[in-house]
Formats: structure tokens, C-alpha cells, sequence
């Protein structure tokens, strides 16, 4: 318990900063871009704090805020942190000044495009905090309107289908995703997602659903058929967000078309809500169906890891390249999550996939991040170029450019060292025992991003440099200072996660022993 | 229920009624009548020859003097009784639907403010005011004939309202189509009562429903059938398909203020009334029917519109079906649905009389609110399009606005209610998700899309400071609703509780 609600401050702080750039920011873009900063440093100093003062030997939810919101309906206001939320936030509020800094070229209607990317902010803070599923669902669909519009407003040409895509995939998602909990808080009364997580670890929910939705209103299903539809319906909801497979379709086009500034958010942070979703929400919940559908889980999860990156290969657009390498970076993340779901396992094998799903996580926010703030920098000298095949021998004419766009392709890649490293050994490390050979089929998936992220590094910084690009403007010195941190954190993190992972432990032992 | 059964046993009986106490129970409806005829008398004898804009502001401030005499009454003075068999009947639930109606009456006259499309302003506000003491009788009565005379005189004004804009032949025609169709639905709702009375001997509701829960085997399809004409009559007030042909062409065609009155104050007067009157659960199986196509052909209907009117006329006919699910609620239990049908008409209906002011607002600046005449909403004016941005997608059901609390707490409470009619719910969320695409275009032109070439310049701002200050207010108690439910809820379930 803390005297200040300082989650709720962290949640409101980005909406008060909405509404500063939009009162200070009206009519001069520089003015609109440095308030957002300014918010965006002040919740990154937040979550800095949230940081230092997280008590690292307990697993269990801290900064708890709860008070009655809607008693009539049972709905909460519920607010807490463990290590994997306060990861999460701390991601958010490492993305969202990267993303305003990376947005330098948005002129035009600068104060509405800052405004919603701080919206975008406190949706994603209020869906990592939030343990009911009504709060939590609010903030869910709240940072999808500020995306929606982001894309739509300031996308590339093809704005209007990409996103309309993502819109639609999404709330399909979020249709199924709201029914199976209308479908629980009526058979248990509570949306509250610790006490679901409880009756489902006790095996109360499958009675208790079974005793609500039997007989002849339901063409005589039975409870435990019932739980597994409404897991499906949950599951969607998930897997059009991270994105798993099949469901990834509104990805490319969104990621491509949308300005640099804002896939950065969509890929550091609105793909990780998915992740986090499977994490907080499906697993505690559905473990039980989770082991029962294991096969087809992993399968999806097979799929995605190995599948994207040959699409990628194949993309002739840097960013389309980089979203499905995206895809399969979080595809690994799900293996390890249906991987701990199984009911066999070491404990340390556990502790060890969900630590490097953590790490992962993290590390690909902030790499994929890195990349196409780099694709974003690119785009801004060339006046929108970025295919694969446009440059060639950026290396001489920019040097630290390419050092620079090097160190986050090495690390996307998982070159020991990097902060990408760590992340993947932990996960192979944990789920390979857990999940033989769906592990050993992933790891095509290595080679097959190695050939990709060289083949990039090849076409766009060796070769002869062709005419065009012999006057190629290297990064000034506030692209410099403003990349350094984040070079630097795939550093310090290649070599020393355990920065990271010592307040995760508790974290995850508790997690973990939850599962068993 | 039992507290009035007691009072319907001795026959009418003039000499037995308390003048004064029936004049204390309906002071705010002659309040609210003997200001519409001021209203009359102040337009016609002494504004006659100056500007809309002074008639239509002196008409409204002086409905608004008497609009809160009227509220002041209902919430200090009017007892809480049920008289002369049922024809004055004042319940808690009905005065918080009086008041309601009175809010919502308001918030449409300020609306009128800006408006110039008649110069019969005495006429237009009075008829409003009528049309709002007929819904405030339909909420304070039990008695068959004083429903049908209340009903008949919100209908009867509602036409005229509809008609009111002579320079427009949609206007007429609009009007022609409601009248036409709403006496039909008047013979069969007339049809309907006269049947209940033969098979009860009795006006009062519900000494009917008594006589009809105990009545013998062969009278039942009797009961059926004055049940269908009942709901059918119905029907057709709420614009429930299939029973909703009137609908678009009113909402396009009838002027701005008195759409948002048809499409707020007479859904909820008529949400409201349906709900004292509807015999229990024979009505089930056809109510469940007309919730779903109306969700359906509203919803599917409205995707192919080009023109915000038109457009939010099917979305209402959806939102009716939506609605109707309160009505679907388990027996005894289905009190409990009362406070989310009433929480959710009343958001609804500022989100829809916000959007039909800025509909109305477009359509002075560029002449027509067909979608394409929103292009360019954003630049022109910010502050409507951040106002319609609010109001459409609190319709649209996006958290964290009202309209998606409202949807989600009548559909959680209905399906615990009706766990059999799960598929309705899914297929209500599913239809939620669909109209998200009509509301999308609307906020897409007002945004994204730039004016075509050809169009004319727009008129310049032709938005009062005040009407866009009442806009902003609006959109303001949509999301504060949307993001902290609880008072207004709280209180409709204090008011409403153990109450029908």
C-alpha cells in the first residue's frame, strides 16, 4: 500500500500532458513536440521510480490501489504492479520519448498527433496496471483509438485500408475477447483477474461455470467444453494484438503504412498488451485449457517463429521486413508461454523460458523500436525512401549511421553481448527441455533471421555506393545524443540482464510456483 | 404491485376524487401547459416582427422558467400516489422519467436557438412542450385511456414538429409517413387495449395483468392477440424494425430539434410506458424477435447510408434493438433491468441530440448533411468535430465513454438474467462491433477527408458561442458518465428500486 495512488498518477500524468500539447502546442509543431517530450521524461521518471522503490523480494501485486468503482456490477477499481507489470511500464515509458523524438518531421496538426500519442501512452500504462478485467478493458480499447487515428491521419499512402485492417482485426478480437468475460463474471461474479486466477488454480472455475451455463439453453454443452470456447474467444482477442500466425494479416500493412514514430509504439508496446494478455490474463486463467490445447498452440507458435522470417526475406520494404521479423521475435515469447503452461517441467526450466520471455520482450520493445527509428531517420534524408534495394554503401558516407543501425540489427539478430542474446538463451535454455521438438524446429528460425537482418546489413551499408547517396548526411549530433541511451542499453543489458532480472525473480519463482 | 391492487377496487367515482390532491399530482404538467400557451401568447402578440433570434431565445427562456417550475415541482411537491383508478399514478420511477424528459426537452430547445428554419416560433416551442407533457402523462399513469390520450398527444405534436419545415418537401413528406404510419399503429395499440379491457373489465394496468395471469385456458388467444397489437403499436413509437419504415425518412426530413426530440424524449417516454404496460413474459418470444432484426437491419441498413441524418435514423432503429433486451429480463427479476434501460436511453439520447446538432449545424454551413458535406468538420471547426468524435463513439459503444458502460452493464445484467438468450447478447456485441464501421465514415470525413474541389466555400461559422459551449458540455458529461458511471446509476437504482 502506498499513501500516494502513484499508478493512477502515472495512468492520468500522460492525459493531463494530452491536454497541455494541445493547449501549448497549437499552431507550432516544436512547441507541440517538446511538451509531449517534456510528459513523456516526466513519466519516464515515474516509472524510474516506480522502479527503485519495487520491493524485489516479493512476488505478489505492490502499489495496490483498489477501491469500489461500479459495486453493482462487482467492478473494481483495481490497480497493482508485479515484475512483469512494472517491466512492461517501464517499456512504455522508455518508448513513448524515443517515439516523439523520432516523430521530428511531423509538421503538419503536430499538437494532435503528440496528443494522441500521449493518449496512446496511458491506455498502454492503464492496461499493464489494471486487475480488473473492466479497467483493464477501457484501457485496452483506449489506446486503440489514438492508433486508429495516428495511422489514419498520418500514415503513408495506403493509410486508409492499413487502418482500417488493424481496427477491424482488433476488435473482432476485442468482441470475443469481451463475451468470454461477460461469460465468466456471470458464472463467477467477479471480474476481478487475481480472484479469477485463484478459482482457476483451486479448480473452482470449472465447477462454477459448469453449474451456470448447463441445460438446455445451451444445447447441453458441457462446462468443460464451454471454458475451452470461451478460452478461443479470450485467445483471439490476444492473438490478433501480438500477433500469432494466422491472425497477423493487418500487421505488415499497419507497421508499413503507419509513421515511423507511431510503429514504434505499435511494435515496442501495443504488441507486448498481447503478450502481456497471455501472461496476466490467459495463462492464470485458462492454464487448464491452455495444457488440453498444447498441440495447437504450439503449433500456432511453431508457425509463427519459422514462417515469419522467410515472408520477411522477401519483403522489398525495410519496414514490412522488420514487422515480420517483429512477429517472429514475439513468437517466441508465446512458445515459452505455452510452453510453462505444460503440467510437467523443472521448476528451473519454467523460471528460466518465462525470464527469457520477459527479457525478450523488453528487448525486442526496445530493438525493433531502435530499427525503425533508424528506418524513420532514413526515410526523413531520403524523403521517404526505404526499400531494401534503394541504398547501398551507406557505409562510407555515414559511418556512425550504420555503426549505430549495426549495433540494433546485431542485437534484433541475438549476437552475444547484445541485449538480444540473453533474452533468446534464456528462452531455448527453458523451453527446450519443456518442448523438444517444437524448440528444435524454432531454430531454423535463427539461421533464417541471421540471413535476413545480414542480408539487409549487406544491400544498405556494403557495396559500391551508387551516385545518389555519395552525399548522404550522417547523424547529427542530436540524432547522436539522442540514440546514445538506447545503444547503451543494449549494452549494459547484453551484459549485465541482471539489472533486469533481480527484480523480476520473486516475480517469477511466484509465477511459476502458481503454475505447478 | 399489491400496494395498488387495493386502490382499483372501488369503481371511478367523481365525487370520490381529491381535487386538490390530483391538482398537486399533475402541477408540473400544468405548469409545463400553461407556459406553452405563454409561450404562444409572448411569440404571437409581441415578437411577431423581430429576428429568429430573439424569438426563438425568448420562446426558450421562458419554456426553461417553466421547465424547472415543472422540476422543482416534481421533486419537492408531487406526492408519490396512485389515484381515480390508476389514471394519476405517481411512482419514483416515473418521476425520475419526468425529469428525464424535462432535461432532455431542455437541452433540444437550446438547440432551436440557432435555428431559422420557420417563422412560427411560438408554435414550434409550445408543440414541443406539449409533445413533453404527453410523455411526462405516459409516465405517470396506469389508467389504458389516459395512456392512449398521452400517447396521442406526443404523437399528434410529433407530427406536426415533423412537418414543420414548410421550405422542405423531405420535411412534409416525413411527416406524411410518420402520420400515416403512426395511425395505423394507434388503430392497432386502440385494437390491442380494447381487447385487454373486454378480457379484464378494467382500464388499469394492472388489474389487467391480475385478470390475465389467472385467466382461463380458452382466453389465451385472446391475450395473444391483444399482445401482438399492444407490442406491434409499440413498436412502431420506438421504431423497431420490422415496424420502423417512418424512422430515416423522419430523422432526415423533420427539422434538427425536433428529430432530437423524437430520437431522445419520446424513446424514453415510450421505452418507459412499454415498460409498465407490457404483460410479462406472453410477449417473449416476439419482443426477442424484434430485438434481434432490429439489430440486424439497423445495423446492416445504416452501412449503406450517405447522409448523418438518414444515417443515425437506422442507428437508432439498432439502439432500439439494443434496448429492447431490458424488456427481455427473467419474471420477478426484470425490475432490476429498469435503472440500465433508463441509464442507457439517457445517454443515448445526449449523445444523439449532440449529434444532431452538429448534423444541423453542418447542414446550415454547407446546406445538406449528406457524409461528403462533413469533409473538412476538423479544420473548420476543431472543437465541433472533437464534439461529434465524442457523441458518435460514445453511440459506437467505445470505452471509456458512456454509451459503452450503458451497453455493457444491460448486456451483463440481461445475460444473467436470460442465460438462454446468449446468442442475442453475442449477437448484439458482434452488431456493436459492425456499427463501429458506420460510425468510423462519419469521423472519417469529418477528419480524414479533405472537401471536394467543387464544393462551396462553407458559410462561416454559423455556431452560437453558446450552442458550442452546451456541445462541449455535452461531450463532457458523456465521458465523465462513461468514466464514473456510479452516481447516476446509483441513483437511478435508489430512485427506481422495488418499483415495477
Amino acid at each position: 500500500m502506498n499513501a500516494l495512488p502513484l499508478l493512477s498518477v502515472l495512468t492520468a500524468l500522460p492525459i493531463v500532458g494530452a491536454a497541455a500539447v494541445l493547449v501549448i502546442g497549437a499552431g507550432c509543431h516544436l512547441r507541440a513536440r517538446w511538451t509531449a517530450f517534456s510528459f513523456s521524461l516526466l513519466s519516464l521518471a515515474l516509472s524510474l521510480f516506480l522502479w527503485c522503490n519495487f520491493c524485489s523480494a516479493t512476488g505478489t501485486m505492490q502499489f495496490v490501489e483498489r477501491a469500489p468503482w461500479l459495486p453493482s456490477l462487482g467492478i473494481e477499481y483495481h490497480l497493482g504492479i508485479d515484475g512483469i507489470g512494472l517491466l512492461m511500464v517501464l517499456l512504455s515509458a522508455i518508448l513513448v520519448p524515443m517515439a516523439v523524438l523520432a516523430s521530428s518531421h511531423v509538421k503538419e496538426r503536430a499538437s494532435l498527433y503528440f496528443a494522441l500519442m500521449l493518449l496512446l501512452q496511458s491506455g498502454l500504462f492503464g492496461a499493464f496496471t489494471a486487475l480488473n478485467f473492466f479497467h483493464w478493458f477501457l484501457f485496452w480499447e483506449l489506446s486503440l483509438i489514438p492508433a486508429f487515428f495516428l495511422i489514419r491521419l498520418w500514415g503513408g499512402p495506403r493509410r486508409a485500408a492499413a487502418s482500417t485492417m488493424f481496427f477491424v482485426y482488433t476488435m473482432v478480437g476485442s468482441v470475443t475477447l469481451l463475451l468470454s468475460f461477460l461469460a465468466l463474471y456471470i458464472a463467477t461474479g467477479t471480474f476481478d483477474f487475481l480472484a479469477l486466477a485463484q478459482m482457476a488454480q483451486q479448480h473452482q472455475l470449472l465447477p462454477a461455470v459448469a453449474a451456470h451455463f448447463t441445460g438446455a439453453n445451451y444445447g447441453g454443452i458441457s462446462g468443460a467444453r464451454l471454458l475451452l470456447l470461451l478460452f478461443w474467444g479470450a485467445f483471439l482477442g490476444f492473438a490478433v494484438k501480438v500477433p500469432i500466425m494466422p491472425f497477423h494479416t493487418w500487421l505488415p500493412e499497419a507497421y508499413a503504412e503507419a509513421p515511423s514514430g507511431v510503429t514504434m509504439l505499435l511494435t515496442g508496446a501495443m504488441s507486448k498488451m498481447g503478450v502481456y494478455g497471455f501472461l496476466r490474463i490467459l495463462l492464470p486463467i485458462f492454464g487448464q485449457q491452455m495444457q488440453w490445447m498444447r498441440s495447437p498452440l504450439m503449433t500456432f507458435a511453431v508457425a509463427t517463429i519459422v514462417l515469419a522470417p522467410f515472408a520477411a526475406l522477401v519483403q522489398k520494404d525495410l519496414k514490412r521486413a522488420f514487422a515480420y521479423s517483429s512477429i517472429n521475435h514475439l513468437g517466441y515469447c508465446l512458445l515459452a508461454v505455452f510452453a510453462i503452461a505444460a503440467p510437467f517441467g523443472a521448476v528451473a526450466d519454467k523460471s528460466s523460458a518465462l525470464a527469457g520471455a520477459l527479457l525478450q520482450m523488453f528487448n525486442h520493445g526496445l530493438t525493433a523500436a531502435a530499427l525503425f527509428w533508424f528506418v524513420a531517420l532514413m526515410e526523413q534524408r531520403t524523403g521517404g525512401l526505404r526499400g531494401v534495394n534503394d541504398f547501398g554503401g551507406l557505409r562510407k558516407p555515414a559511418p556512425v549511421f550504420c555503426g549505430l543501425m549495426g549495433i540494433a540489427l546485431f542485437s534484433s539478430l541475438g549476437l552475444p553481448g547484445l541485449n538480444g542474446f540473453v533474452g533468446e538463451f534464456l528462452l531455448f535454455k527453458g523451453f527446450f527441455p519443456l518442448a523438444p521438438i517444437a524448440s528444435s524446429i524454432s531454430l531454423i528460425a535463427l539461421l533464417t533471421t541471421a540471413m535476413l537482418l545480414l542480408t539487409i546489413l549487406q544491400r544498405v551499408f556494403t557495396g559500391p555506393v551508387s551516385e545518389r547517396w555519395s552525399s548522404f548526411p550522417d547523424l547529427t549530433v542530436a540524432e547522436r545524443i539522442s540514440l546514445a541511451p538506447v545503444i547503451a542499453l543494449m549494452f549494459v543489458l547484453g551484459v549485465w540482464p541482471q539489472l533486469f532480472l533481480g527484480p523480476l525473480a520473486a516475480t517469477i519463482s511466484e509465477y511459476v510456483s502458481k503454475l505447478m | 404491485m399489491n400496494n395498488f391492487s387495493a386502490m382499483n377496487v372501488s369503481a371511478m367515482n367523481l365525487s370520490a376524487i381529491d381535487w386538490s390532491a390530483l391538482f398537486h399530482a399533475t402541477l408540473p404538467e400544468t405548469a409545463l401547459e400553461v407556459t406553452a400557451l405563454l409561450v404562444l401568447i409572448v411569440d404571437i402578440a409581441f415578437l411577431r416582427r423581430t429576428s429568429h433570434w430573439l424569438r426563438f431565445r425568448a420562446a426558450g427562456i421562458l419554456s426553461f422558467l417553466g421547465i424547472l417550475f415543472a422540476a422543482v415541482c416534481i421533486l419537492s411537491t408531487q406526492p408519490i400516489t396512485v389515484m381515480a383508478d390508476g389514471m394519476v399514478a405517481i411512482t419514483p420511477a416515473g418521476k425520475v422519467v419526468e425529469l428525464g424528459l424535462l432535461a432532455i426537452t431542455a437541452l433540444c430547445l437550446f438547440f432551436t436557438f440557432d435555428e431559422d428554419f420557420t417563422d412560427h416560433v411560438g408554435e414550434f416551442v409550445a408543440l414541443m412542450l406539449f409533445a413533453t407533457i404527453g410523455g411526462m402523462l405516459m409516465a405517470t399513469t396506469l389508467h389504458l385511456l389516459v395512456i392512449f390520450l398521452s400517447l396521442e398527444l406526443l404523437s399528434l405534436s410529433l407530427y406536426i414538429l415533423t412537418a414543420f419545415n414548410k421550405r422542405s418537401i423531405q420535411s412534409s413528406e416525413a411527416a406524411l409517413k410518420y402520420f400515416l404510419f403512426g395511425g395505423m399503429s394507434a388503430a392497432m395499440l386502440l385494437f390491442g387495449f380494447s381487447l385487454f379491457y373486454g378480457i379484464a373489465d378494467s382500464c388499469n394496468v394492472f388489474q389487467i395483468r391480475a385478470v390475465i395471469d389467472n385467466a382461463p385456458a380458452q382466453d389465451l388467444h385472446l391475450i395473444i392477440l391483444a399482445t401482438l397489437m399492444v407490442v406491434l403499436g409499440f413498436a412502431f413509437k420506438v421504431a423497431a424494425a420490422p415496424l420502423h419504415w417512418w424512422a430515416p425518412d423522419v430523422y432526415q426530413g423533420a427539422p434538427a430539434p425536433a428529430a432530437m426530440f423524437i430520437g431522445s424524449a419520446s424513446k424514453l417516454a415510450s421505452f418507459y410506458l412499454f415498460w409498465n404496460l407490457l404483460p410479462a413474459n406472453l410477449a417473449l418470444p416476439l419482443l426477442v424477435i424484434l430485438a434481434a432484426v432490429s439489430m440486424l437491419w439497423g445495423n446492416l441498413a445504416a452501412l449503406a447510408q450517405t447522409n448523418v441524418r438518414r444515417l443515425l435514423g437506422y442507428s437508432a432503429i439498432a439502439h432500439s434493438g439494443y434496448i429492447l433486451l431490458a424488456f427481455l429480463g427473467n419474471g420477478d427479476a426484470t425490475r432490476s433491468l429498469l435503472p440500465a434501460l433508463i441509464f442507457y436511453i439517457l445517454t443515448y439520447s445526449i449523445a444523439v441530440i449532440g449529434a444532431f446538432a452538429i448534423a444541423s449545424i453542418v447542414e446550415r454551413e454547407t446546406g445538406s448533411s449528406d457524409l461528403a458535406n462533413f469533409a473538412g468538420l476538423s479544420k473548420r471547426s476543431p472543437l465541433t468535430a472533437f464534439c461529434l468524435l465524442i457523441f458518435v463513439l460514445s453511440m459506437a459503444g467505445i470505452p471509456p465513454l458512456a454509451g459503452f458502460f450503458a451497453k455493457f452493464n444491460l448486456f451483463a445484467l440481461f445475460w444473467q438474467q436470460q442465460p438462454g438468450l446468449w446468442w442475442l447478447v453475442a449477437l448484439a456485441i458482434a452488431m456493436s462491433a459492425v456499427s463501429l464501421f458506420y460510425y468510423l465514415q462519419v469521423l472519417k470525413h469529418a477528419y480524414v477527408v479533405e472537401p471536394a474541389e467543387t464544393a462551396a466555400a462553407p458559410a462561416p461559422q454559423s455556431a452560437s458561442m453558446l450552442t458550442r459551449f452546451v456541445l462541449l458540455l455535452c461531450a463532457l458529461v458523456v465521458i465523465i458518465l462513461g468514466c464514473n458511471p456510479q452516481p447516476l446509476l446509483g441513483l437511478l437504482n435508489h430512485a427506481l428500486s422495488g418499483m415495477f
